[in-house]
């Protein structure tokens, strides 16, 4: 009974910090859009001087640019709230369907990247925190080190030159061969053997996160109390460190995935952009080359909604991690 | 009867500035048979913890333990460390001494359930599986008298009150049949209202299965009606060992008489005294010299002697103490002057 | 408190040093620092000119020791003119971070209630933005040049820092010292500046110095995706040139990202040991 109204109460105020996002960032976008040069006509037709006069004002009457800003920034924030980006002049095609359609092979390698980080680096921080001060550790926490300062773009370029061009390993970009496959595992063999080198190079600098945060959280953990009271209980120190240790230094890294899920989206567009991968990163590459700007602010805005998606996800599975957290919100 | 653990020489040290030894513990002997009860008595600083945490090879990495005999339920471990040999310490921890903790909220993993933590303690010394040890972790949380056992061992550390996490703490202990319990001030953290059951209940259960208890505490007063002996210690030593009665009717070192004057009288209802009452405080283990008797810069009946001669243990009625005004008064004129003064 | 270790009497510049992370990181920023301020001595002239014949690899040539890219300009001279970009770039975008973030949760944390409310639930709207596509419309939509990427880094960037900031002046503002202050009758912009600010000063010095680095990074993003000052030379927008030549000439794109690599590195090491020497107890960790 109490549990159903506290879930009532966080779902209620989810909604509303939803609702919040959606109108920060339309605010944002709205002011992004009027404070480029020219006006916001030409900006939503695409590039300035190739429209027609005639073009330029009936698109003005038709998102209502004739008339006063407040009137305007009312008029926007409504079509945002039914999801309506606008048309990308540029692509042919409404802004939503484009997010939508490149949404997928966004998703793809952002969930392989995380899971490589988290995985790799989870493993790799636990295993420094328990040789904490030897060779182990030193090794680990110096690479850890290099791939956290090191940009993601030009990892994708140096792995591309070992693995793509010298070794001939990997394609150097693109998710399909270009050949139509047989069958539907051959289809996912041959995104999966596409998505060895983006996926590695995005979560190379996650990795390093992960690695310094498991490995200070574990040290950490290690420390506490109930960590003595199960080796007072005779446990093996396998499980030990499996459902005592690990169990707990989990927790802080699941906030930080959350935390980060923005971050790697930006990264995304880097890697997107080295690697030819057909998703939403690629897409802003695109319409910043062609001065979409109404794309690039669709863009930016279903990315911030993601990014809030991805939070209540993160909170959901924190509160069946740990027990003495709820849904309160 | 052969004492469940036997313990002789027991010196615990840490590492000090320049890569020497600081001692916790210094020579420390005792012996516990089937169904006693050890007291082991002193204001904190004094080694309780470190003695506990040897006996059960549980010191931290950086601490150094050395017995010359240590024995547990039939097996010499002076020779074994618990860092080369980590399965012989294993199989005695949890399967033939068990230690119940101070602090049951911290003590208690607070991602797991109270099921699954009763129930690895048991399959950590036994084959059987998880259906079974749950029907065993069960029937542990019955015994010690949870409310709802059932539904406890669904249910996680935090939606328990402090009394009901003692209580697993020492289901926990008791999952193997412990030959020994070692009890780290177990009542500190609790209710005044809820120590003296709890304190109860592990005497009923160390009835039950005749199992060595060895005790520690800082407060002589939960010592009087439940331990059989008293071991007082003072800055890592041994300052008195005595049967418990002769103990509390004619306590022979200083410190003892200081700690029993800062008992509260029966009858006494208001805040416990600390013993912090007595003047000064234990000495930090730098602090510690080899020399003379580590209690006499506070005490009241302090001779010549005591800084400079270390006193070893003498002969009291029941048992030793270690003080160099033992020869010539076993019967104390005054027994709270030391604590007046 | 970090005060009552005998360590905390040593300066912190020197306990900086002290620490094998604070001693490299130092050391190469200062190399990076030197490599900027004497980029017209050791290579006087406009670094975007042609020099030499195009496609001289490093080593092959003496008076062009890291040889030239495609378009036969000098890859040193690139190297220094860029490290001038990224640290003016890094420092003052993150003056304005610490401009934001400080004020912003100094000023949620010290009066609480509604404005605190306001304040956090901006900073957390800011914080679902990804702050690179952000600073990307940005750029795009104002144009580059180095004062709007600059613009750009330095607004996204603070939303993190409100919420430390915040948290720590929440904890200083019900302290003893800043009590006594309020009973002693001192103003708001006193205890503020006097009492509050100071003390936060540790964990504003640890997070500017990632900070920097992050901006570096961003800076460098910026410009391998083209949207870099066209009329200045950055370590970024070398590597994205670099790119068109990967499969041949590999050595264009590799080495301005070796000197990314280790200025962030260099940041990175100097936040640890700055952390660390603020915080003995850190040590271990």
């Amino acid at each position: 009974m109490a549990r159903a109204t506290t879930g009532r109460r966080f779902w209620a105020r989810r909604l509303a910090q939803m609702a919040l996002v959606v109108l920060g960032i339309g605010t944002v976008n709205f002011f992004l859009l009027h404070l480029a040069p020219g006006d916001a006509a030409q900006v939503l037709a695409g590039e300035s001087g190739s429209a027609t006069p005639e073009y330029l004002a009936a698109l003005r009457h038709q998102f209502g640019l004739d008339q006063p800003l407040p009137v305007q920034f009312g008029h926007y924030l409504l079509r945002l709230g039914t999801f309506d980006l606008g048309f990308s002049h540029r692509q042919g095609l409404p802004v939503a369907v484009l997010i939508l359609d490149r949404l997928p092979a966004t998703l793809l390698l952002m969930v392989a990247s995380i899971g490589l980080a988290v995985l790799v680096g989870g493993a790799l921080g636990f295993l420094a925190a328990r040789r904490a001060g030897g060779v182990a550790d030193a090794l680990i926490s110096s690479v850890a080190l290099l791939f956290y300062a090191t940009p993601v773009f030009w990892v994708g370029l140096m792995l591309t030159v070992v693995f793509a061009v010298r070794l001939d390993w990997f394609p150097v970009g693109g998710m399909r061969s270009v050949e139509a496959s047989p069958s539907a595992l051959a289809t996912l063999l041959d995104v999966a053997h596409h998505l060895v080198l983006p996926a590695t190079t995005l979560g190379l600098f996650y990795m390093a996160t992960y690695t310094r945060l498991m490995r200070a959280s574990v040290l950490d953990v290690q420390d506490r109390d109930f960590v003595r009271t199960a080796r007072a209980k005779g446990l093996r120190s396998g499980r030990i460190a499996r459902r005592h240790v690990l169990r707990n230094a989990t927790l802080p890294v699941v906030t930080t995935i959350g935390v980060q899920v923005g971050s790697i989206l930006g990264g995304a567009v880097l890697v997107e952009t080295v690697f030819s991968w057909p998703g939403l990163g690629r897409l802003a590459f695109e319409a910043l080359f062609q001065r979409d700007l109404n794309l690039l602010l669709g863009i930016l805005f279903l990315s911030s909604i993601l990014v809030s998606l991805a939070n209540l996800a993160v909170d959901l599975a924190y509160a069946r991690l740990d027990p003495r957290i709820g849904l309160q919100g | 009867m052969d004492p469940v653990l036997d313990v002789d020489g027991l010196s615990v040290s840490f590492p000090g500035p320049r890569g020497t030894r600081l001692p916790a513990v210094e020579d420390l002997g005792f012996a516990v048979r089937p169904g006693e009860t050890l007291a082991i008595v002193g204001e904190s600083g004094c080694g309780k913890s470190a003695t506990a945490l040897a006996l059960l090879g549980l010191l931290p990495a950086n601490a150094a333990a050395t017995a010359r005999r240590l024995r547990i339920a039939g097996t010499e471990l002076s020779s074994a460390d618990p860092r080369s040999s980590p399965e012989i310490w294993r199989r005695q921890r949890g399967g033939r001494i068990a230690m119940i903790f101070q602090e049951p909220l911290t003590a208690l993993n607070p991602v797991l359930t109270i099921g699954e933590q009763v129930a690895e303690a048991v399959r950590a010394h036994e084959l059987v599986s998880w259906r079974t040890a749950r029907g065993r972790a069960l029937d542990l949380l019955r015994r010690v008298r949870l409310p709802s056992p059932e539904r406890c061992l669904e249910a996680y550390p935090h939606q328990l009150s402090g009394g009901m996490r003692q209580r697993v703490v020492i289901a926990m202990a008791l999952a193997c049949r412990p030959a020994v319990l070692v009890a780290d001030e177990p009542t500190t953290a609790l209710d005044v209202t809820v120590q003296a059951r709890v304190l109860d209940l592990i005497g009923e259960i160390q009835r039950e299965t005749r199992a060595a208890l060895v005790l520690i505490t800082h407060d002589l007063g939960v010592v009087a009606d439940r331990a059989d002996r008293v071991l007082v210690m003072y800055a890592g030593r041994a300052v008195e060992t005595r049967h418990a009665r002769d103990l509390f009717a004619a306590p022979a070192h200083p410190y003892t008489r200081a700690l029993l004057a800062a008992r509260p009288r029966p009858g006494w209802t208001g805040p416990r005294p600390r013993l912090a009452e007595i003047p000064g405080r234990v000495p930090g283990l730098a602090e510690r010299g080899a020399a003379g008797c580590r209690f006499a810069p506070r005490c009241a009946s302090v001779l010549p002697d005591c800084h400079t001669l270390r006193p070893g243990p003498r002969p009291v009625a029941g048992g030793e103490a270690a003080c160099h005004r033992v020869a010539e008064t076993t019967e104390p004129e005054e027994p709270a002057r030391a604590a007046c003064a | 408190m970090s005060g009552s270790f005998s360590s905390a009497r040593v300066p912190l510049g020197l306990r900086i040093l002290r620490r094998p992370s604070g001693a490299v990181g130092s050391v190469v920023l200062a190399l990076v620092g030197l490599a900027a301020l004497s980029a017209e001595i050791v290579r006087p002239g406009d670094p975007l000119d042609m020099v030499a014949a195009p496609f001289l690899w490093p080593g092959t040539e003496s008076s062009y020791p890291l040889g030239t890219d495609m378009l036969g300009r000098d890859l040193a001279a690139g190297l220094l003119y860029g490290a001038r970009v990224s640290l003016l770039i890094g420092v003052v975008a993150t003056a304005i971070t610490l401009g934001i973030g400080v004020g912003a949760g100094a000023l949620a944390g010290f009066y609480r209630g509604r404005l605190d409310q306001a304040l956090m639930r901006t900073t957390e709207l800011f914080q679902t933005i990804p702050p690179f596509l952000f600073a990307l419309a940005i750029v795009a939509v104002l144009q580059p040049s180095l004062t709007t990427i600059t613009f750009a880094i330095g607004v996204t960037a603070w939303p993190s820092l409100a919420r430390i900031v915040r948290a720590e002046v929440l904890a200083l503002r019900d302290g003893e010292m800043v009590q006594a202050a309020i009973a002693l009758g001192a103003g708001d912009a006193r205890i503020l500046l006097l009492h509050i600010l100071p003390n936060v000063l540790g964990p504003v010095l640890v997070s500017a110095s990632i900070l920097v680095a992050t901006a570096i990074l961003t800076e460098s993003s910026l410009a391998f995706l083209g949207l870099g000052d066209p009329n200045v030379v950055s370590w970024g927008g070398m590597v994205g040139a670099g790119r068109e030549v990967l499969r041949t000439d590999w050595y264009v794109a590799a080495l301005p990202g070796l000197a990314i690599v280790a200025v962030v590195l260099g940041l990175n090491l100097l936040g640890d040991a700055l952390a660390d020497a603020l915080d003995p107890r850190r040590t271990r960790r």
